[in-house]
């Protein structure tokens, strides 16, 4: 692999990487760099790079969080300081930090679902594979953070209005 | 209706951009970089017949630790048996308490019921008819003896006072009702 496709598939996809590490660990983007480096070592260039990457991104992870319960403090600490997820500035109608926040209050299998489908654009059955999981029970979970979402931003639910 | 709106959320949720680390995209290629180079130096040292590349090599480490776990399985197997001579020393054994003997059958071949009447016979014939030095020559009043020591029903032997003035009639009468209670034919106590 070149310098230059290397470089385009860190354009297209450091970023929802960095911002799907982060639901696990404060150290994202080091999770990030070391999935390309793998992807660099790997014999044979996967056939379907943006899952692989996931997965990569996933399991460095997970592994970084070595016990339950250092992953439910963890996850508390982020809660509790609530780091801007989301750049500031951005011609969005909705506001980042109360994004972010929100997302925190997620069930994290559904956060999980919420932030690989909208900014990572992986499909339902990609992320039915990476989460060990069924596609039908994806997207229920996602209908159902998209719902909850709604709710906490303070936007009427489709489906009362 | 209900979709569009729903599809509208999405688009504004997707509307946010990832903060990222600006740099990343540079720590990254100058990280491949590096890594690369070190595999390309990695690759050019390596000669051709690598011996950890040949199946040799793998043969022969597969049997090192096939050798090194039936070593570890074998010390595990007999540490039992070391450890146990080791103890034997440390313990202490009684001095007034005589030494465990092994057990060990006792047949009729080991002890002939012959012989021994016949000594017994002449021991007491010898010592004047006195009947415990002749029954002290019986194999099996061993005192020191644990393991296959005969009990005597009770009233098999006569009293000891009266012992002394036994005859040999009532001696061998006594001695064959004890014969009896001896192991029959190979039989073991």
């Amino acid at each position: 692999m070149d310098s230059q496709t290397l470089g385009e598939l860190i354009d297209e996809y450091a970023q929802p990487l960095e911002l799907y590490a982060r639901q696990w660990s404060d150290d994202a983007a080091d999770l990030v760099q070391t999935a390309f480096l793998k992807l660099l070592e790997e014999p044979t260039f996967p056939s379907n790079v943006k899952p692989w990457l996931y997965r990569v991104v996933r399991n460095l992870a997970f592994s970084s969080l070595r016990s339950t319960v250092r992953r439910r403090n963890r996850e508390m600490r982020h809660f509790e300081q609530s780091e801007n997820w989301f750049e500031h500035g951005v011609d969005s109608e909705l506001d980042g930090e109360k994004a972010t926040t929100v997302l925190l209050e997620l069930d994290s299998r559904t956060r999980e679902v919420i932030v690989a489908h909208l900014w990572g654009t992986l499909t339902f059955e990609e992320i039915a594979e990476l989460t060990h999981s069924s596609s039908s029970t994806v997207h229920r979970r996602y209908q159902n953070g998209i719902q909850q979402l709604r709710k906490k931003l303070g936007l009427s639910c489709p489906t009362t209005e | 209706m209900n979709s569009n709106s729903s599809n509208e959320f999405e688009e504004q949720l997707r509307s946010l951009q990832p903060r990222t680390n600006q740099r990343l995209r540079d720590q990254i290629l100058y990280a491949a970089g590096e890594r690369a180079a070190e595999i390309r130096i990695r690759d050019s040292t390596k000669p051709k017949g690598d011996r950890r590349s040949t199946g040799l090599w793998k043969l022969a480490t597969a049997a090192s630790w096939v050798v090194t776990a039936g070593l570890f399985l074998y010390s595990v197997r007999v540490s039992p048996d070391v450890e146990q001579i080791v103890d034997v020393p440390a313990r202490e054994t009684p001095t007034d308490q005589q030494p465990e003997l092994p057990e060990r059958s006792i047949s009729t071949e080991e002890t002939p019921r012959q012989p021994a009447e016949q000594k017994m016979q002449a021991m007491t014939q010898s010592n004047g008819g006195h009947y415990l030095n002749a029954i002290s020559y019986v194999p099996f009043l061993d005192s020191n003896r644990r393991h296959g020591e005969i009990r005597l029903p009770e009233n098999s032997l006569p009293e000891r006072t009266n012992s002394s003035t036994a005859t040999y009639a009532e001696l061998s009468k006594h001695l064959r009702h004890f014969n009896s209670h001896l192991p029959q034919n190979g039989e073991t106590l």
